[in-house]
C-alpha cells in the first residue's frame, strides 16, 4: 500500500516508529528529549511531512 | 517521595518501554526537585540532579537549566571550584541550546576570564572547546574572534597526554567551522593535519581508534566539500574496516564499554553519509547501533534514512 508520498505504508510506520522512539527514549537523550520537533521542522528530508499531523504528533513536545 | 527516587522510577520504566505514559513520572520529579533545592540551599548534589530531570523536559527544561546555574553560582554558600565550572559551562552551553548566542557570547567571554584567573591552563581548552557553542559565535558574525581565542590557547596550552582529549575537541571544532560555516577549505585542511598529529602522539592511546573514526569524519567533510569523491569513497572504506574491526574485537572480548564506543563510531559514520544522502549505504551502520546502543539521536537519523530512502531521495540509488 502506498501513501500520498508515493512511499511505501511500512516505511512510514518505520519512520513514525523511530521519531517517537527518539522523542521518548533516555539513554544519550538528555537535553535533546522533547526537542526533535526543531529538528524535524529543518530537516529537507521530511519537508514534505511538516503539515502531517500524524507525524507532528510524533512528538510530546 | 524524594525527587532521586521518582527521577530513577521514570529512567527505569522508560528505558523498559519508552513511553509517554511515564511523563506523569518525571513531572512529578521536577516538581518535587523545586523544593528540594530550596529546602538544601542548592547543594550540589541536588543542583546536578535537577540538571538531569530538566534535560528531559525540552526547552522549558532548558530554560529550567539556566535558572538553576545562574542560582548555583550567585548562592552564598562555598562552592568548590569544579563545580563553579560545570555550571559556568552549563550555562554556557544551555544558552547555546537554547540560540540564545548574544547572551552566550558574553557568558563564555565571562567564563574564560573566570578560568584563567582560577582554574589551570587544560580547563581553558575545555572552555571553548564545544562546537554548538563555536556555532554561535559564528551565527552572530564573531568567527574571527573565536579563531583569535583558538590560535591563542591552542599555542599557549603545553600538550600533554592529559589534555590531548580537550586538545583534539577543540581542534576538531575548528575544523568542522572551517568546513561548514567558513567554507576555507585550505585551512581546514591545516586542521585535519594537527588533529590527525594530536591522535597520533600516541599509538596505544584508549581513545585513538574512536578518535580515528571522528578524524575520518571530518576527511569525508572536506572531500565532499572539495568533489573529491576518489578520496571520499577512499575514507568511507577506510572508516567502515576500522568499524568491523573494532566490532570483532568487541565479540572477542565483550567490553561494554568497548561496544559503546563501536556504535558510536558507527553513529558518526552513519550521519556523515546522511549529509550525503547515502541513507541506504547509512542504514547498516545505525542498525548496528540502535541494536547494541539505542540513542535518541540515532533513531532520529535512521528514522531520516527510512524516509530519505523510501521518498527516492537517496544519492547513491539515483546515480547508480
Amino acid at each position: 500500500m502506498r501513501s500520498v508520498y508515493g512511499v511505501e505504508q511500512r516505511d512510514r510506520i518505520a519512520a513514525l516508529h523511530h521519531l517517537r522512539l527518539a522523542e521518548t527514549k533516555v539513554k544519550g537523550n538528555g537535553g535533546l528529549r522533547l526537542r526533535y520537533k526543531h529538528m524535524f521542522l529543518e530537516q529537507e528530508e521530511f519537508s514534505e511531512l511538516w503539515e502531517d499531523y500524524e507525524f507532528l504528533s510524533a512528538f510530546l513536545g | 517521595m524524594h525527587a532521586e527516587f521518582l527521577f530513577n522510577e521514570f529512567m527505569t520504566a522508560t528505558e523498559t518501554e519508552p513511553s509517554a505514559l511515564h511523563e506523569v513520572l518525571l513531572k512529578a520529579a521536577c516538581k518535587q526537585i523545586h523544593k528540594e533545592l530550596e529546602e538544601t540551599n542548592y547543594t550540589i548534589e541536588c543542583v546536578r540532579l535537577a540538571h538531569r530531570i530538566f534535560g528531559y523536559l525540552g526547552d522549558e527544561g532548558l530554560h529550567k537549566r539556566l535558572a538553576l546555574m545562574r542560582a548555583f553560582l550567585n548562592i552564598n554558600a562555598s562552592k568548590r571550584m569544579e563545580d563553579q565550572f560545570w555550571a559556568n559551562w552549563e550555562l554556557v552551553d544551555n544558552l547555546a541550546l537554547l540560540i540564545q548566542y548574544k547572551a552566550m557570547i558574553d557568558e563564555q567571554k565571562r567564563f574564560l576570564k573566570w578560568a584563567k584567573k582560577h582554574m589551570p591552563p587544560d580547563d581553558w581548552l575545555k572552555v571553548m572547546h564545544d562546537s554548538t557553542q563555536a556555532i554561535g559565535w559564528v551565527q552572530e558574525g564573531q568567527a574571527d574572534a573565536w579563531f583569535t581565542i583558538y590560535v591563542e590557547l591552542i599555542q599557549c596550552v603545553e600538550p600533554t597526554a592529559a589534555n590531548r582529549h580537550s586538545r583534539i575537541l577543540y581542534v576538531e571544532t575548528a575544523t568542522g567551522l572551517l568546513i561548514f560555516h567558513a567554507n576555507k577549505h585550505s585551512e581546514a585542511y591545516v586542521e585535519i593535519e594537527r588533529f590527525s598529529c594530536i591522535i597520533h602522539e600516541d599509538l596505544l592511546w584508549a581513545e585513538y581508534t574512536n578518535f580515528l573514526v571522528r578524524l575520518m569524519s571530518y576527511r569525508l567533510a572536506l572531500s565532499s566539500a572539495l568533489g573529491d569523491w576518489l578520496t571520499y569513497e577512499k575514507t568511507v572504506n577506510e572508516a567502515m574496516m576500522v568499524i568491523i574491526r573494532e566490532i570483532n574485537k568487541y565479540n572477542n572480548t565483550n567490553d561494554s564499554a568497548a561496544l559503546e564506543k563501536v556504535c558510536d563510531m558507527a553513529h558518526d559514520t552513519g550521519a556523515c553519509l546522511i549529509w550525503e544522502k547515502r541513507y541506504r549505504q547509512a542504514m547498516p551502520l545505525f542498525e548496528y547501533a540502535l541494536h547494541n546502543q539505542g540513542t535518541g539521536i540515532t533513531h532520529y537519523y535512521y528514522a531520516i534514512c527510512v524516509w530519505g530512502r523510501a521518498a527516492g531521495q537517496d544519492r547513491r540509488a539515483a546515480s547508480s
